[in-house]
């Protein structure tokens, strides 16, 4: 009996030891993985012609005005309370100490549409580049074009405000292999690229993991568990349309900010149809209309 | 317009120090309110449908409706707010608490609405552009409250 317990233990031993090397070089390969610099990514890819007015547009609708301006006009330092910890925007004017001024176009691509900073650190995803991701080489440009436009700001950054482990970046390549996509929405279908990429609508309008990310499956189905009480509605093209919305209430809304019934939109929302939707072209709100609808 | 503040204020201000009403027992402040914001967007409704062209513009109920807005706006509704009905404190509001903090800025946005509604009330039925330029300030006026001080409904 002893003499099989102990064949038992040897064979418990070998397995033990083959198991400990194995999770050895585990950690070493995952290690080496973590502190492996970011892939250059999000080139632009040809000689472009910015247009700085269009940029500006951009600017508005996307949501780079909205969350990047507190006091001074985009120089960041507005708070962003998550289940995460607070977050807070930084300073984006050409300032060269606290803005990026000191930028190039590829730089601020690889920012935008990757979520890397130019020393090849991993934004949060609370700045949405998983949707920017989609942008393209021309609209890039075009937002870089305003930006050198606008009034320079030495406003300082202040830094987030978050309890480990999510203070320790380097989680983050865990977080984008898991769930940063690369999916782009052909720039030709104008009104789901500027609600996919351009004005990220996802990011309020669908429901998110643990982990924050967004649940797929959901999209676009509401959320009710957005920063400072705030709740994003159910719009669905399904939803909108069994709830009576047609194309004119949503151009409605976006140009000035009413819901049907004679309400008006409240919390970040309103950022979104002051800011962003109202920016746009009436066309270009025709066609976010028709999309969102379905049509 | 200042007579009309200074007496929003002062009635409000009682009602918060006064201590006459019982915390958590606000339905009826709160039912009021909400109709009475129920009547603002009935209004609105009307307005906003022609102003965004989903329904013909009428000259006659463009001005009927503006009118309404305006007389509704001028109400003094400072007894539906009482101390501690924000949402924190009781059930059935999306009103969130800062709104008690920050009273002079609801009183400044309550005396906008005042002011771009009686200049709607004038102006709605003088076209379909006169409407929609003299929806902005209006729009403006509840957004500006909307977006600091009302939570989840958007």
């Amino acid at each position: 009996m002893s003499g099989r317990a102990g064949v038992v233990t040897r064979g418990a031993l070998m397995m033990l030891k083959k198991a400990s090397m194995g999770m050895f070089i585990a950690i070493v390969i995952g290690s080496m993985w973590l502190i492996m610099p970011p892939r250059a990514a999000s080139i632009i890819t040809a000689e472009r012609i910015p247009n700085a007015d269009s940029g500006h547009i951009l600017l508005q609708a996307g949501g780079c005005f909205a969350c990047h301006t507190d006091t001074d006009d985009y120089a960041g330092g507005l708070r962003l309370d998550s289940p995460f910890g607070d977050f807070y925007s930084p300073n984006i004017t050409m300032n060269t100490t606290q803005g990026i001024g000191g930028w190039s176009l590829n730089d601020f691509a690889l920012a935008v549409r990757q979520g890397i900073s130019p020393e090849g650190t991993f934004y949060y995803p609370v700045m949405p580049f998983t949707a920017y991701q989609g942008m393209t080489d021309q609209d890039i440009a075009d937002m870089w074009a305003a930006l050198q436009q606008l009034p320079n700001s030495d406003q300082s950054n202040i830094a987030h405000d978050l309890p480990f482990p999510f203070n320790q970046r380097l989680l983050l390549k865990g977080w984008r292999l898991l769930f940063f996509k690369q999916d782009r929405v052909d720039p030709e279908q104008r009104g789901a690229y500027l609600a996919e990429h351009v004005l990220h609508c996802a990011e309020c309008h669908t429901p998110r993991n643990r982990l924050g990310a967004l649940i797929a499956s959901k999209h676009f189905a509401g959320n009710d568990q957005l920063p400072d009480d705030n709740a994003a509605p159910d719009i669905r093209s399904h939803v909108l349309k069994d709830n009576g919305w047609v194309a004119a209430d949503l151009k409605y809304l976006f140009a000035e900010g009413m819901l049907p019934n004679g309400d008006y939109v409240g919390g970040t929302m309103v950022e979104v149809t002051d800011y962003g939707t109202a920016a746009l072209s009436s066309e270009d709100r025709a066609l976010l209309a028709d999309y969102l609808l379905g049509n | 317009m200042i007579k009309f503040k200074k007496t929003a204020i002062l009635c409000v201000s009682a009602l918060m120090f006064s201590g006459a009403i019982a915390a958590g027992d606000f339905d009826k402040e709160i039912d009021g309110r909400q109709s009475y914001m129920g009547v603002l967007g009935y209004n609105m409704g009307i307005l906003g449908a022609m102003a965004g062209e989903k329904m013909p513009y009428d000259a006659d109920l463009a001005s009927a409706a503006a009118r309404n807005l305006a007389l509704a706006a001028a109400m003094n509704n400072g007894s539906m707010w009482p101390q501690g009905s924000d949402m924190d404190s009781t059930e059935g509001t999306w009103a969130k608490a800062d709104l008690w903090q920050n009273f002079p800025i609801v009183m400044d946005q309550l005396g906008n609405l005042k002011t771009y509604s009686e200049a709607l009330a004038t102006n709605a039925g003088n076209g379909l552009s006169s409407l929609q330029a003299g929806m902005k300030g209006v729009g403006d006026s509840c957004k500006e409250c909307h977006k600091r001080f009302r939570a989840k409904k958007n």
